[in-house]
């Protein structure tokens, strides 16, 4: 009998393909883990998903490079079945855009998990670590999941499945309160934000559509368009309030900054790395693939992106805690992936298909682009966290000496994300400055003030890296080991991939090309000459692998010509240098916060008027449903009776229209 | 014609780097005629550099060390990039934003060596410099905005000259904007915060010596040079120049941007005479109300202007 089942599993994975083995695996893991209190508990999770993640990206390479698409069925619950609820199977379906973003996904999930081998035994006698294997397997599943169905109830069980694992491992540390505070607040804003929105919407648009398959909808919608463009925008938008505070757009953002830094290392870089971009995944299908693209919700978004990295990223500027300051850039990229992504759509509902396939590939570009750099930083700050146990820049230092390697990695990284030449930040960047600027419209504006955000990223960097590796120490670094080998490889790795995405474009450029020919869009002629130049014939071009080319000619002659000889301690002032002589994280770029005050003045009214005046207001009005929660953010409560009573005046409102 | 091309960017590298202490060195003359003052030769900072060259450099780390290396890298390729005394460029990769970033990246290198340095100073000035560069990104972005607006085009030798393209009062106020840039970008005394001298010992500088210090100097001397050399190179009309000597295409340009480049210098130095160091927050003002102006510039390129 037991032969018989294990030649039906053969037979089957035969049948289909190593999708549904990886899912198998993935499901398995998630059966074994929970029972394993110790280090293999993590290790059989960590090790399924290194696997897994490889087969994943070789598929999603191959649909990439071919555009086929790959459709599979898994059985689920044959008995579930009520129209239009169909849970008796899971269809999923692999194509171009999926394949994008499952590739993004398994490249990440591969780093991390190997950098997860060593970074786990931090927990090792401390915290039981099958749980941690358990929500790590599951998060990876739930995202891949989420990619690849093709059916809204499906799709949002596995966003919730997504949400709530992730939200199990920010508060992994169970007895640091801040770990704790940050999951709840990530679970009151994502449930009663985020999620309650999409339900709205795909309750509201699967009833409406008497359909819950993404094809159905997508036709519901494209029809809508045209006969009731009100109700089309009325949907859209709770689907998009939704995705923007999942994403954490200005103003949904302030759970992100508490919630990501509080993770293991590398459970932040998967939720800055990947889970943010799964919005972004859903905004392109859902304004790209199911409608048509329009006008107001590319300007919309365009501007709503500009927002976001403006404030993201300046507020990240005056941030002293390595990890928070991480996260506060991942809101300012993810503005420039929104930036991207709403110059595409505005531009291709005006018609202007060059620029706008060229802010399509920016999207797609600078989201791999920023998975791969924002995962190295976050796995570099947990190296410092693995071997010191602070994120404090104010006292970290001198770290450079002891952790070259990571110090590299870190090095690359930052050079990556502030956009210098010829690594991968800057590529997707240019694209971005050149389909805003020269569309002679109000986006060119926004390519500009994205411009100058870049030079802030690149502060801001200067200090995380300075901080982190070259100034003087206020702890006792001395003592410092560079990271065990699982880590370093894993950091190895992203590094090189910064380094070869820069000068490879054409992975971006030829996946936005099958993308585009899969949505039906028009592809105009932007020239890649391989990897050497990326043109638009005579408007602009850049070809990164001739700079690093020269870099690698002229860095190691410059080199050769001023290498010092003698190298003695410094002095300052008659004595050697001390720890209290360096420059503290916190004053780096003080004057620049005096003069350059209004976002944070902005910042801080805003935040006053809506967060505590109107939670107080709330508070007093409606008191028995405040539990006293010190921070009247946490208020778990209020959050419930604001998502119910939004949720009950839409339906009413609905019925009664 | 392909080695006469090869020929011109080789010789484009060593005008440049010749030509950036040589200028210093004009400055510095100049500067102290208007003082009533002797002042030192023309070539001394030429012989200062070559002094330091030789100088068994004493490096504090290897993080500085790779660092200045890299930045000084930098320079040079731009000044393959940008055209100087030939007007050669490798036109296929020459980008108006790879050229400011390029610009951008030495500043940054240059900061993060300097921290490297962890003299108490030199942080200070490495921090001043990078609030320079980001108040100085914010006026470009919205220059590179009015040009794009305008000519929708970032291909520099597609840009230079401007003429070509068509003149528009926006451009006008965008190269006017441009040209105080080019002053402030070369940290020159009202904005020479980063180094300051007197106040924090030469801050990003403080910590390095011998060849390390040479090629610190240098690059800082060549951004100067290249960003004077992209503003001339806007107004510039080259072609005029150009002569046919049996079949071969002779640029004579190289003329008229010496004579400028040194007309530049003489501007420069006077007036770098007329003003004493600004305060970090007065220099960030200033350039904040720039930013300003640059943003209206860009708003009448935008209505057509």
């Amino acid at each position: 009998m037991l032969e018989g089942a294990l030649l039906k599993l053969i037979e089957f994975l035969e049948m289909n393909n190593p999708i549904t083995l990886s899912v198998i695996l993935l499901v398995a893991s998630l059966i074994v883990t929970p029972f394993i209190r110790g280090l293999i508990g993590a290790y059989i999770s960590l090790a399924v998903c290194l696997f897994t993640s490889s087969i994943l990206t070789l598929i999603s390479l191959k649909v990439l490079i071919t555009g086929s698409v790959v459709t599979l069925t898994i059985p689920l619950l044959p008995w579930a079945k009520y129209y239009p609820i169909d849970l008796s199977s899971v269809k999923l379906v692999i194509d171009p855009l999926t394949a994008y973003f499952t590739l993004l996904l398994s490249i990440i999930v591969f780093a991390s998990s190997l950098y997860g081998f060593g970074y786990v035994l931090r927990f090792r006698g401390k915290e039981h670590l099958g749980w941690y294997g358990f929500n790590y397997s599951l998060f990876f599943l739930a995202m891949f999941l989420t990619l690849s169905v093709r059916d809204f109830i499906l799709f949002i069980i596995f966003w919730e499945l997504m949400t709530l694992s992730s939200q199990f491992l920010v508060s992994y540390e169970k007895e640091k309160p801040r770990a704790v505070k940050a999951g709840i607040k990530y679970f009151c804003i994502s449930k009663f934000g985020a999620e309650y929105m999409l339900i709205i919407a795909i309750t509201l648009t699967t009833l409406l559509a008497m359909t819950t398959s993404f094809s159905g909808v997508g036709e519901f919608l494209k029809n809508l368009q045209i006969n009731d463009p009100t109700l089309y925008y009325l949907l859209t938008s709770f689907f998009m309030l939704g995705l923007l505070i999942k994403c954490a757009a200005v103003p949904f953002h302030n759970w992100l900054p508490e919630a990501h830094p509080e993770a293991p290392a590398n459970v932040s870089s998967l939720l800055s790395g990947t889970m943010i971009k799964v919005p972004i995944y859903m905004m392109l299908r859902l304004l790209l693939d199911l409608s048509n693209p329009t006008p107001a919700w590319g300007l919309a978004i365009a501007i709503i992106g500009c927002v976001t990295l403006f404030i993201g990223t300046m507020y990240a500027l005056i941030q002293v805690d390595s990890k928070v300051l991480l996260a506060y850039h991942s809101i300012g990229q993810i503005g420039y992936i929104l930036l991207a992504l709403g110059t595409s759509i505005y531009l291709y509902s005006l018609g202007n298909y060059l620029l706008a396939f060229i802010a399509l590939t920016a999207t797609l570009y600078h989201a791999i682009n920023h998975a791969v750099f924002k995962s190295l930083l976050f796995l570099t700050a947990g190296s410092v966290v693995f071997r010191l146990g602070t994120r404090d820049l104010n006292v970290l230092g001198g770290l450079g000496k002891y952790m070259p390697f990571t110090a590299v990695c870190a090095l690359i990284a930052a050079l990556s994300i502030s956009g210098v030449p010829p690594f991968n930040g800057f590529a997707s960047k240019w694209m971005i400055y050149f389909s805003t600027m020269t569309s002679s419209t109000i986006l060119s504006f926004l390519g500009a003030i994205a411009m100058f955000i870049s030079s802030v990223t690149t502060a801001s960097f200067i200090k995380y890296f300075t901080t982190l590796f070259t100034r003087e120490a206020k702890v006792d670094v001395s003592k410092v080991k560079e990271v065990p080998a699982p880590m370093a490889i894993a950091q190895g790795v992203l590094a090189i991939l910064c380094i070869l995405l820069g000068l490879y474009p054409m992975l971006a450029i030829k996946a936005s090309k099958s993308l585009a020919m899969y949505l039906g869009l028009s592809i105009p002629k932007v020239i890649s000459y391989g990897p050497i130049v990326v043109t638009v014939p005579g408007k602009a071009s850049i070809s990164l692998l001739l700079i690093a080319t020269l870099l690698v000619i002229t860095i190691p002659i410059v080199m050769a010509v001023t290498k010092p000889k003698i190298v003695p301690r410094p002095w300052v002032a008659g004595v050697g240098i001390r720890p209290q002589h360096s420059i503290p994280a916190s004053s780096y770029y003080r004057d620049f916060e005096l003069v350059y005050y209004e976002p944070y003045g902005l910042g801080r009214r805003l935040y006053s008027a809506l967060c505590v005046d109107f939670i107080n207001w709330l508070r007093r009005s409606l008191p028995k449903l405040s539990l006293g929660l010190e921070n009247p953010q946490n208020s778990l409560p209020i959050y419930i009776a604001i998502a119910l009573l939004t949720y009950l005046t839409i339906i009413a409102g609905l019925r009664w229209w | 014609m392909l080695w006469l091309r090869l020929t011109y960017i080789v010789l484009n590298v060593l005008v440049a780097l010749l030509l950036a202490p040589l200028l210093h060195g004009i400055e510095r003359k100049v500067k102290a005629k208007v003082q009533n003052r002797i002042g030192p030769p023309i070539l001394q900072t030429i012989y200062d550099l070559s002094k330091l060259y030789r100088r068994a450099p004493i490096g504090y780390s290897i993080a500085s060390w790779i660092l200045i290396s890299m930045s000084f890298s930098y320079a040079l390729i731009l000044t393959l990039l940008v055209p100087t005394a030939f007007n050669v460029s490798l036109g296929f990769t020459s980008d108006l934003v790879l050229v400011i970033y390029l610009l951008t990246s030495t500043s940054v290198l240059m900061a993060l060596a300097a921290i490297a340095g962890a003299s108490p100073y030199s942080g200070v000035g490495s921090s001043r410099e990078a609030s320079l560069v980001m108040a100085i990104e914010l006026v470009i972005a919205f220059i590179i905005g009015t040009l794009a607006v305008s000519y929708g085009v970032f291909t520099l030798p597609k840009l230079l000259p401007i003429w070509d393209l068509g003149f528009k009062p926006s451009v006008l106020g965008a190269l006017t904007l441009l040209a105080i840039l080019t002053y402030i970008e070369g940290l020159r005394l009202p904005f020479d915060i980063p180094e300051a001298e007197p106040e924090i010992a030469s801050g990003v500088y403080v910590d390095f010596s011998g060849r390390i210090l040479a090629a610190a100097l240098h690059t800082h001397l060549l951004r100067r040079l290249l960003v004077t050399s992209l503003f001339i190179d806007f107004l510039l009309p080259r072609e005029w120049f150009y002569f046919k000597l049996g079949g071969y295409l002779i640029d004579l340009s190289i003329v008229p941007y010496l004579i400028i480049m040194v007309l530049a210098s003489v501007i420069y130095a006077v007036t770098e005479a007329l003003f004493g160091r600004y305060r970090i927050d007065a220099a960030l003002k200033l350039l904040k109300a720039m930013a300003i102006m640059s943003l209206g510039v860009m708003v009448l390129a935008f209505a057509g202007y």
